[in-house]
């Protein structure tokens, strides 16, 4: 009985303890980036860089906390609800404006400031190698003489590949002629192309490049205002006539409600972070293409994104709300 | 030789230390239930990113060998896999080790573990051009061939009661249906709560209708069970011997393959691998009824296979860029981060990078068996803790490996929900084994069956025009009429015998 309470005692004690002074500036523990996706993946990996240059830059460790579920919005709505001192933020990329209109959501967009936008990757629609069609054009009239035959591949309902797929097909004008095929992920999609079970697959270029290279896929149109850098022959699809402009991007961002001089701060040290020599070196190891926003811009991105992103799935038939 | 000159750069002092590493961090997070392989690279690949790059293919690949073996232990000593893929160990491990065999369960386990991956090594090493193809070969409709194969094969691991055994795996593909459909986006028997949108945690699913199960079932012991120190053989009496590790040699084998051949298609893995070797090599047997009351078959079977999948998943991985399982998913992101580019150029352009992986598996599984072999005396020495002690500590280890799966104490409520499920089920003598396997193959079965569909533009006779699906059918066709044909001849056979008396 007396080792019970003595028990009881330490731990209300260590309770005690464990409430952190908030004297000094801000950052004066560690601050938790949440990635709503799972361990292992793209965005995890991509997180995972910004690591080593926060303890420089912005004084305390970043720790990266994967919250994987529902397309991105789990994670976003846990930092929404979190406490707004700047200690928790989220890594997302574009799904964030996407998933409030595919369904109810904990969050909502304007919960959310920019803080540092940190790269920006344009989808593309990659067919096999041998395929008969050679530019969007001939592809669009293949599917348009031959409806019902076409299927594309992305990795999952709502997932932004998914959108930026059925972008392109809607400029084409052939949305209800080109089926898309959910597969569970990029994986069974990628193989499924090469394999001939499906005719395209919409995904980002780093996934596929190794295969582009050795001829075995080709990129029909890139769905962005710019060529990529790995295929400088290829056209963007709005050069080819089909303004598929949308790309899917990845940033920080952090709830509204923290105090301006804190997000000044999170603001600068990421644009230091991502300044920095030893960032650009490990993002160009991963491809990913590096675009900087601050939190101005990139916030204004967030709303312009979010009202395009409205459009399109009302105008696709996805759009629930 | 080129081959040689990349060997002794390879096998260096730094490499050989983070394979050991590896292996032992991959064991210690295969056996502990509530961390799955893919939550430990996870865990490991942080750490992989701040090394060079040939100590961290060692690291991850050892890990990845080591996690597949680990599961076994605690499937083995508590009856509380500590992943899916070593479930199908538990069904005669547990059995053995309750009589008092835990060092020979552990001790099969071990071996089949490392010869189940030496096959599969050989196999990628030799035949990974020709596997990447015939991976190729499998699009949705003939996913759906085999996976419903699988689940007709696995009927066998039902134990006696069929009925029982149906209605299990009917509630394992009724509750895999919760969360979002995977086509339409819809969502499915979620009643609105935000944190089912993606399903029940597959984890949370496993780790309570195995673990807490478990836990709950022994909860029933008295006082005086729980407290009593098991007795365990001495381990010199309780070995492996040669001879029965020889005399499992085509069933290792056999599942070893199966295990490569599973591995090699993308999105399937050492769950369906080790139950689709264990229904084999039960179907094979000569004394079938034997499986599930301890004998070293079943742990044989399922061991090779489970680490059979570790070189079978690496073959789309390396030869397409395409990861084979969840855990080969994570490694490619950590090659890529290396700079290494998984993928049909990998061959051509950077041979070293692939020889370095090639004998890193190597490696990894003479790694496994020399940790193994020296860890295994004192694994066993769990078996007498006292279960008063072990069977809290367990489900601590459950409930924060739970919730470490994604952060959310929801799917810690989930595992409590499933584990008093699981203890129902129990308690009312269904199996624990088709409710699982529905669970996880339901769902692969129903996707590929309206993604076939989809493609085809609703032709049912899809799955009959493409020539592996039309295959895989018919095999599940004529397994079905096979069984119920022996069914049909032994029962023919007692009802002679009994008229006889």
């Amino acid at each position: 009985m007396a080792l019970c309470a003595a028990v009881v005692g330490l731990v209300l004690h260590l309770g005690v303890l464990a409430v952190g002074s908030d004297a000094g500036e801000f950052p004066t523990k560690p601050i938790e980036m949440v990635v709503p996706y799972a361990p292992g993946g793209g965005t995890h990996i991509a997180a995972e860089i910004l690591v080593p240059g926060a303890e420089q830059f912005l004084g305390q460790p970043l720790q990266i906390t994967t919250k994987p579920g529902a397309g991105g919005a789990v994670g976003a709505t846990y930092v929404v609800k979190s406490k707004a001192d700047g200690y928790t933020l989220l890594y997302t990329t574009l799904s964030l404006a996407i998933a409030p209109y595919l369904g109810k959501v904990g969050y909502d967009l304007n919960d959310f400031m920019g803080i540092a936008q940190c790269s920006d990757v344009a989808s593309v629609i990659a067919v096999k190698a041998d395929s008969p069609w050679n530019n969007a054009k001939e592809l669009q009239e293949w599917i348009k003489k031959n409806p019902e035959q076409f299927s594309w591949a992305h990795p999952g309902v709502g997932s932004s590949l998914h959108i930026l797929g059925a972008n392109v097909f809607h400029q084409m004008g052939v949305l209800k002629d080109a089926k898309d095929v959910p597969f569970k992920g990029t994986a069974p999609g990628t193989a499924a192309v090469l394999g001939g079970h499906v005719q395209a697959i919409s995904t980002f270029l780093p996934a596929i490049l190794e295969n582009v290279k050795a001829n075995e896929l080709k990129v029909i149109g890139v769905c962005g205002a710019e060529r990529l850098p790995e295929l400088p022959d290829v056209p963007t699809f709005a050069e080819q006539g089909f303004p598929a402009m949308s790309t899917s991007w990845r940033g920080v961002f952090a709830s509204k409600n923290i105090p301006p001089e804190i997000l000044k701060k999170l603001e600068a040290s990421f644009a230091e972070i991502i300044a920095s020599p030893a960032y650009k070196e490990r993002s160009d190891k991963l491809g990913e293409p590096l675009v900087y926003k601050n939190m101005e811009d990139f916030t204004a991105l967030l709303n312009r994104d979010s009202e395009a992103m409205k459009t399109l799935l009302e105008s696709m038939g996805l759009a629930q709300k | 030789m080129e081959i040689l000159s990349v060997l002794q750069s390879i096998v260096t002092v730094n490499n050989i230390l983070y394979l050991c590493l590896g292996v032992c961090g991959g064991i210690i997070g295969g056996a502990l239930p509530g961390i799955s392989p893919s939550m430990t690279i996870a865990l490991l690949l942080p750490m992989s990113l701040y090394l060079p790059t040939s100590n961290a293919i060692m690291l991850l690949i050892g890990a990845y060998q080591g996690a597949m073996y680990g599961g076994s232990i605690s499937a083995i000593l508590i009856n509380t896999p500590g992943t899916a893929s070593a479930a199908a160990t538990a069904f005669d491990g547990y059995e053995m080790a309750r009589q008092g065999r835990a060092g020979k369960a552990i001790g099969i386990s071990l071996a089949a573990s490392c010869t189940g991956g030496i096959i599969s090594c050989i196999m990628l090493i030799l035949l990974v051009k020709h596997l990447a193809l015939l991976s190729l070969k499998f699009g949705p409709a003939e996913y759906f061939g085999i996976m419903l194969f699988a689940l007709t094969m696995i009927a066998g691991v039902c134990g006696g009661n069929l009925l029982k055994g149906l209605m299990a795996a009917t509630f394992g593909i009724m509750l895999a249906t919760v969360g979002m459909d995977p086509v339409t986006g819809t969502e499915r028997l979620t009643f609105g709560i935000f944190d089912l949108y993606d399903g029940f945690s597959m984890l949370s699913v496993f780790i309570g209708v195995f673990a807490l199960s478990e836990i709950l079932v022994q909860l029933r012991m008295s006082r005086e069970e729980l407290d009593t120190k098991p007795e365990i053989l001495d381990y010199t009496r309780d070995r492996l011997t040669f001879g029965e590790y020889w005399s499992q040699r085509w069933n290792m084998l056999i599942s070893g393959i199966l295990g490569c051949l599973i591995g090699i298609l993308p999105g399937v893995g050492g769950s369906t691998a080790s139950f689709v070797a264990y229904a084999e090599a039960k179907r094979r047997s000569k004394y079938p009824e034997k499986f599930g009351t301890g004998i070293i078959d079943g742990v044989a079977a399922s061991e090779a296979a489970n680490n059979g999948v570790c070189g079978g998943a690496l073959v789309p991985m390396l030869a397409l860029g395409i990861p084979g399982d969840v855990v080969t998913a994570i490694m490619i992101g950590a090659f890529v981060a290396q700079g290494i580019k998984p993928g049909p150029l990998l061959f051509t352009q950077n041979i070293k990078d692939v020889y370095l992986i090639y004998i890193g598996l190597i490696l990894s599984v003479i790694a496994l068996f020399v940790i193994g072999i020296f860890s295994i005396r004192y694994i066993v020495k769990i078996v007498s803790i006292k279960k008063s002690i072990l069977f809290p500590c367990v489900f601590v280890l459950c409930v924060v490996g739970t919730y470490a799966a994604r952060g959310n104490l929801f799917d810690c409520l989930i595992m409590i929900m499933f584990g008093l499920f699981g203890y129902f089920l129990r308690r009312n003598k269904f199996q624990i084994a088709p409710f699982i396997i529905a669970y996880i193959l339901g769902p692969e079965v129903e996707l590929n069956y309206r993604l076939a569909l989809r493609i085809s533009n609703m032709n049912y006779l899809t799955f009959f025009q493409k020539p592996i699906s039309l295959f895989f059918i018919s095999a599940t066709l004529l397994f079905i009429a096979f069984s119920m044909f022996k069914e049909q001849i032994s029962r023919t056979l007692r009802f002679k015998g009994s008229k006889n008396q």
